[in-house]
């Protein structure tokens, strides 16, 4: 089953174009990191999940074939939108009330003793608790529908370090416990490896990269070594990104084999998934680059190129 | 959904009958949220006729029975009161009406509200068609007591012809339930369209308003093909100026609703223009007379009925289309 399905997906806001060619398909069971810069599309392509945007071209389907917005697909996808909108003025109890009686699904007694865990008093007024006890509120609202994937739009974003870092933990925790799929979406690039392993990029409202964090991890790789020109076999390395600090250059490059030796006085080393996030990041026209024929690599899991 | 894969870990099996794909959010739990999110709206709209009802009552009691018509703190006491009650019509709509969805949309909570289990248009349904109802009632309830308040007071302006002076018909309990659902339902859909509270209230002020007039000014005098009836004591002279009078005998109940005069032949045809300037003597050997074209008086609740017959039917129309607006638009 795949969590998000798209194929020619766009979305249009007017003139501009938020979204564009848009083909991808997530697989369940992965935490899913959707990251970009701001603008970059991630909203947009949530919302279209969500059901509360419409595509202005192609499809986009959710768990496995169902409409997004549709019955079946609200009951089974517990969102939270940017900004995690609650509604201020009811108590966090009877938000949470509010909310049981918007659902088929419900379990509220873990919802309960969540808040309690959390100290998160029911009688407080939504608008009077925190940024993070807000997040950590919505969040089980979302989790108390006991839905098959939580879609959570930059649910960091408006938290401080130490919110950020019990939000995910809290998160985690309830993957573990329901083995749920999550997506989310970040602009923060750090600590990523830790919590998703399944990566999405988009840029400028392209799709980049989309693929397992420990295959495209296996793909890319560092190449270290003297300036000026070299000859790549382009059917087996591709350059992402190439930087130069001095007589140095350090090149991110695409590699179909693991085992590959590398060219001669170059040198091979590891790339983390923050310095692949960047590279890409950096180059909105990477994934155009010529790549190797990778769906071999990805074990079925085609990587767009 | 076609297949559920292994690698989706819960599968779904836990939601059991709830996963049906027919089953819906029962209207009894929308209700109770209904309840929760819109008591204090709904307590309110409760409260003005009742607190009207007192207000009324401890105005009227020392002067119950007599007539103080010529008291002109009475008359401008009396004025005060019925353009208050014009304006709570419009008040429903700005207040109850437009926020309702523009609001939501203003601060986020419809991407709340709109991605849980209920669909849209039951999550709209439970919101909009108690506070319409309560709304009618409350509408209703207060026409009843202005009624009743104006009689006490023996105005002279609550009988004949001045019934169907706007300010008045709108007022009766009928015509004033259907104007405030319909000022709540125009500002429902065009909160729903616009999506801002501000810009939703003030066009929902100038429809509701562009609405009225047409209404009072053209419409409501056509509601039934006008009686025509010619005038006695009439005085017609050279070029075809008349002179008439008409005078009301019943003190109580309304009277017509006058809606124009103009000469014509005994069998009602109308004179044309070169007819008109004939001599005075040419108008009385053809017993030209002057035609009255009016609404009876016994049409005023038939009358009443056709206004909120309309009314009704039109704002059950914008609630559908503001169902129509948000299962179509995004959040």
């Amino acid at each position: 089953m795949n969590l998000i399905e798209s194929s020619g997906l766009a979305k249009r806001y007017l003139r501009t174009w938020a979204l564009r060619e848009c083909t991808l398909a997530i697989p369940a069971g992965h935490v899913v990191a959707l990251v970009g810069p701001n603008g970059a599309g991630k909203t947009t392509l949530l919302n279209l999940a969500a059901g509360l945007l419409r595509p202005s071209a192609g499809r986009i389907s959710v768990l496995g074939g169902e409409t997004p917005g549709s019955d079946a697909a609200r009951r089974r996808i517990g969102f939270v939108a940017q900004d995690a909108p609650l509604y201020g003025h009811l108590r966090a109890g009877e938000m949470l009330n509010l909310a049981r009686n918007l659902n088929l699904t419900w379990d509220e007694k873990r919802a309960r003793s969540r808040l309690a865990d959390l100290g998160i008093p029911l009688a407080r007024k939504v608008r009077q608790l925190s940024g993070g006890q807000r997040a950590q509120l919505a969040l089980t609202i979302a989790l108390a529908k006991e839905p098959d994937v939580l879609i959570l739009d930059e649910p960091l974003a408006s938290l401080d370090p130490l919110a950020r870092h019990d939000f995910m933990g809290s998160l985690m925790a309830a993957v573990a416990e329901d083995g749920l799929s999550v997506i989310f979406s970040s602009h923060v690039v750090a600590e990523l490896e830790r919590i998703a392993d399944y990566l999405v990029v988009l840029n400028e409202g392209r799709l980049q990269l989309a693929g397992d964090v420990e295959v495209l991890l296996s793909e890319h790789r560092i190449l270290t070594g003297p300036g000026g020109e070299m000859v790549l076999d382009s059917s087996r390395i591709a350059v992402v990104q190439a930087t130069r600090a001095g007589a140095q250059a350090h090149l991110l490059v695409r590699t179909s084999a693991r085992d590959d030796a590398a060219p001669a006085g170059w040198l091979f080393s590891p790339a983390t998934l923050e310095d692949l996030v960047l590279a890409y990041l950096r180059d909105p026209k990477a994934s155009v680059l010529p790549g190797p024929d990778l769906t071999a690599a990805a074990e079925g899991q085609a990587v767009r190129a | 959904m076609t297949a559920i894969a292994p690698a989706g870990g819960k599968g779904g099996a836990h939601q059991g009958a709830a996963s049906e794909p027919s089953a819906r959010v029962p209207w009894r739990r929308l209700a109770r949220i209904t309840w929760r999110q819109q008591r204090t709206a709904l307590a309110a709209i409760l409260a003005l006729p009742a607190v009207a009802a007192m207000a009324m009552a401890v105005i009227a009691a020392p002067h119950g029975g007599s007539s103080y018509t010529d008291d002109p703190a009475r008359v401008g006491l009396k004025s005060a009161v019925i353009l208050l009650l014009q304006l709570t019509p419009v008040l429903a709509g700005l207040f109850i009406g437009a926020p309702l969805i523009a609001r939501e949309a203003e601060q986020g909570t419809l991407r709340l509200a709109w991605t849980q289990g209920a669909d849209r248009t039951r999550w709209l349904l439970c919101r909009t068609v108690p506070a319409m109802a309560l709304l009618a009632l409350a509408a209703a309830g207060l026409g009843l007591e202005l009624r009743w308040w104006l009689r006490a007071e023996g105005s002279t302006s609550w009988s004949a012809a001045g019934q169907w002076l706007p300010q008045f018909f709108n007022l009766n309990p009928l015509p004033f339930a259907g104007w405030v659902t319909l000022s709540f339902s125009l500002g429902l859909l065009l909160g729903a369209a616009i999506r801002r509270t501000v810009p939703a209230m003030a066009a929902t002020v100038g429809c509701y308003a562009a609405l009225l007039t047409a209404t009072s000014v053209w419409w409501r005098r056509a509601y039934l093909p006008p009686l025509l009836r010619t005038v006695p004591h009439t005085r017609i002279e050279s070029g075809g100026g008349y002179g008439y009078g008409v005078s009301f005998s019943r003190v109580s109940g309304p009277g017509p609703y006058m809606l124009g005069t103009r000469l014509g032949w005994p069998d009602g045809r109308p004179l044309s223009a070169s007819q008109l300037s004939h001599p005075a003597a040419w108008f009385r050997e053809h017993h030209i007379a002057v035609w009255m074209s009016y609404q009876p008086g016994s049409r005023y609740s038939t009358f009443q009925f056709i206004e909120f017959g309309w009314l009704a039917a039109l704002s059950a129309l914008l609630v559908g289309l503001t169902v129509v607006v948000i299962n179509r638009r995004a959040a």
